[in-house]
C-alpha cells in the first residue's frame, strides 16, 4: 500500500469526492481508482458532449443523440488505460491529449476554456459557489443559465444571480492569488491567465 | 442566452462569454447527455482502468513483516483484534505500547526499518524545513502527526534492533523574528521527546534544501515538499513521492553530508522547558553556524 495513502487511512478523513480538486483526487483516493474515474466522468462528460456534437455537426452532419454519446464515450475509453498514469497534476491537459485525438483540435477548442477553469474553480472553498460554478463551466454560460442553475439546486432566481456574481469574483480572486504562472501553464497549457493588472 | 451586458455584470471572464456565444451559434446547447450517460461510460471503461500493483513493494517485506501486514489489515476492521494480535508479537512492551498509540500500523514503514536492519542503515532521513512547514503545524494537522507517530514506531524498533534511528536535519528560516511562540514551542516539544538524531542548520547553508522538505523512505522512497502553504492540510497532500532507489541513495548521501555542516542537537530535558529556551538555542545555532560554508548538490 502506497506510503501517503497509508497515512491518510490511519488519520485524516478524506473530503468527499465532488469537493476536491481534479490534482487531489487520484492522491486523496488512490485505493478507490473506479470511484475517482467516475467522478472524473462526471466532471467533464457534459464538455466532452459538447465537443462531440461540434465535431460530428461539422464532419457527419446531422448528429444524432446515440451518435454523439458514442463518440464521447470512446473519448474515455481511449483515455482510461492512461487515467492512473502520468502526474495528477496534469490530469486534465493529458485528457485534453484524448479529446484532440479521438475528435480533433476544432472540437476541443470550443470547449477549452471552460474546460482548463475547471482546475481553479474547484479550489473554491464555497460548497455553493463552487457548484454554481462547477455546473456552469460543464453547460456553458448558455440560455437560460440562471433558471437552469435554479431548477438545478432549488434556488430562487435573485440567489442564483449573487452566487454567480461572488463566485466569479472568488475565482478571478482566486487565480490571481494561489496560482503562479507556472501553475497554470503545466496545468492548463495556459488556458487560465492570471490578470496582471 | 442572456445578453452580454447581464453576463459581464455576473462577473463572467470575456474569453467565456466569446466561448459561450460561439457555443450557441454552433448549437451546442440543442441537445444534452442522456441521464445514464456517465453509469454508461463507467461500466465500458472500468475494464480499461490500470489499477497500481502493491505486490513489488510487498514481496520486499520479510515474513515476519508479512505476518505484521496481516494482522494490521484485520485490525483496520476491528480495533480490538489489534490488540490481541500485538500481544502475540515478539515485541517489547514498549513497542507494543507504540503500536497500540496507532490507528492502524505503519506497515510500511516497519517493513523499511526491518530491511534497514540487515543493511545497518538509517530507515529515515528527513529534511524538516521551518520555511515549507510551520514547526506547529507537524501537532495540528492528523496527517503530519501520523508521519511523526510512524516515526516514533519506526525509532523504536531501531532502538531495540540496535541500528541507528531516523535523522532529521532542521532548517531554519532566514530571519529569527519570523518564527512565532507556538513555533518555539513546538520545536521544543520535538528536540525534547525527540527519538531521531537531530540537526539544526540555517538557511543560508542549507543549499538545496533551503526551501525543501524531504523524507526519504528506506533506499527506495523520497517524499518532497516544495513551496508555500496556507494550512498543514495543502502541505501534506502536496508532498510529492518518487519511487526511485538511485535516487533515494543520492539524496540520503547529501542529507548526511548537510548534516555534517549542521549543528547537531541534543534534548535538554528540564533546561528547556520554556519557549524562550527554544528561542535562545534557535539563535545560536543561527549564530554559530554563520562560519560554515553552505553546501550545495541534489
Amino acid at each position: 500500500m502506497d506510503l501517503l495513502e497509508t497515512i491518510y487511512e490511519m488519520f485524516r478523513k478524506k473530503p468527499g469526492l465532488d469537493r476536491l480538486p481534479f490534482e487531489e483526487l487520484q492522491v486523496r483516493y488512490r485505493s478507490e481508482p473506479t470511484l475517482v474515474l467516475k467522478e472524473f466522468i462526471r466532471r467533464v462528460q457534459p464538455l466532452v458532449f459538447q465537443a462531440a456534437l461540434e465535431f460530428l455537426r461539422r464532419t457527419h452532419s446531422p448528429a444524432a443523440q446515440s451518435d454523439v454519446e458514442e463518440a464521447s464515450l470512446k473519448v474515455f475509453e481511449d483515455f482510461t488505460p492512461e487515467f492512473t498514469n502520468g502526474s495528477p497534476s496534469t490530469l486534465l491537459v493529458r485528457f485534453a491529449a484524448a479529446i484532440k485525438r479521438i475528435l480533433d483540435d476544432t472540437a476541443f477548442e470550443v470547449i477549452a476554456t471552460r474546460y482548463y477553469h475547471q482546475v481553479p474553480l474547484y479550489h473554491l472553498k464555497d460548497d455553493q459557489q463552487r457548484r454554481l460554478l462547477a455546473a456552469t463551466y460543464q453547460r456553458g454560460v448558455g440560455p437560460d443559465l440562471v433558471e437552469y442553475l435554479a431548477e438545478r439546486f432549488q434556488l430562487p432566481t435573485d440567489e442564483v444571480e449573487r452566487g454567480l456574481a461572488e463566485a466569479n469574483k472568488s475565482l478571478k480572486r482566486l487565480i490571481e492569488k494561489d496560482f503562479t504562472e507556472a501553475d497554470l501553464r503545466t496545468m492548463t497549457e495556459g488556458r487560465v491567465r492570471r490578470e496582471t493588472t | 442566452m442572456k445578453s452580454e451586458v447581464e453576463l459581464r455584470n455576473l462577473g463572467f471572464p470575456e474569453e467565456i462569454i466569446r466561448e459561450s456565444v460561439q457555443a450557441e451559434e454552433r448549437g451546442l446547447f440543442d441537445m444534452e447527455p442522456s441521464h445514464d450517460l456517465v453509469e454508461r461510460t463507467i461500466a465500458r471503461c472500468r475494464d480499461f482502468m490500470r489499477v497500481p500493483r502493491t505486490a513489488e513493494r510487498e514481496s520486499k517485506a520479510d515474513s515476519v513483516f508479512k505476518a505484521i501486514a496481516a494482522r494490521a489489515l484485520a485490525a483496520q476492521k476491528a480495533e480490538a483484534d489489534l490488540s490481541q494480535a500485538l500481544r502475540e508479537l515478539p515485541f517489547s512492551a514498549a513497542l507494543q505500547d507504540g503500536l497500540l498509540g496507532l490507528n492502524r500500523l505503519p506497515v510500511d514503514w516497519l517493513a523499511v526499518a526491518s530491511l534497514m536492519k540487515q543493511k545497518e542503515l538509517r530507515p529515515l532521513m528527513m529534511v524538516d524545513n521551518h520555511n515549507v512547514i510551520n514547526p506547529s503545524w507537524w501537532e495540528s494537522d492528523s496527517g503530519l502527526r501520523s508521519l511523526r507517530s510512524a516515526c516514533r514506531v519506526v525509532n523504536t524498533f531501531a532502538q531495540e534492533n540496535g541500528t541507528p534511528p531516523a535523522s532529521v536535519l532542521m532548517v531554519l528560516r532566514p530571519n529569527l523574528d519570523t518564527y512565532t511562540k507556538d513555533d518555539f514551542v513546538a520545536i521544543g516539544e520535538l528536540v525534547n521527546s525527540t527519538s531521531s538524531d537531530l540537526w539544526m542548520i540555517t538557511h543560508q547553508n542549507a543549499g538545496p534544501y533551503q526551501q525543501r522538505d524531504v523524507i526519504v523512505v528506506g533506499q527506495d522512497r523520497v517524499l518532497t515538499l516544495q513551496g508555500k502553504f496556507a494550512n498543514p492540510g495543502d502541505a501534506f497532500v502536496a508532498f510529492r513521492e518518487e519511487d526511485d532507489s538511485s535516487v533515494a541513495i543520492e539524496v540520503r548521501g547529501n542529507i548526511e553530508q548537510a548534516t555534517q555542516e549542521a549543528v547537531p542537537i541534543k534534548p535538554l530535558g528540564s533546561k528547556m522547558r520554556k519557549w524562550e529556551d527554544t528561542r535562545t538555542l534557535v539563535k545560536s545555532v543561527m549564530e554559530k553556524s554563520s562560519k560554515f560554508t553552505p553546501i550545495v548538490g541534489r
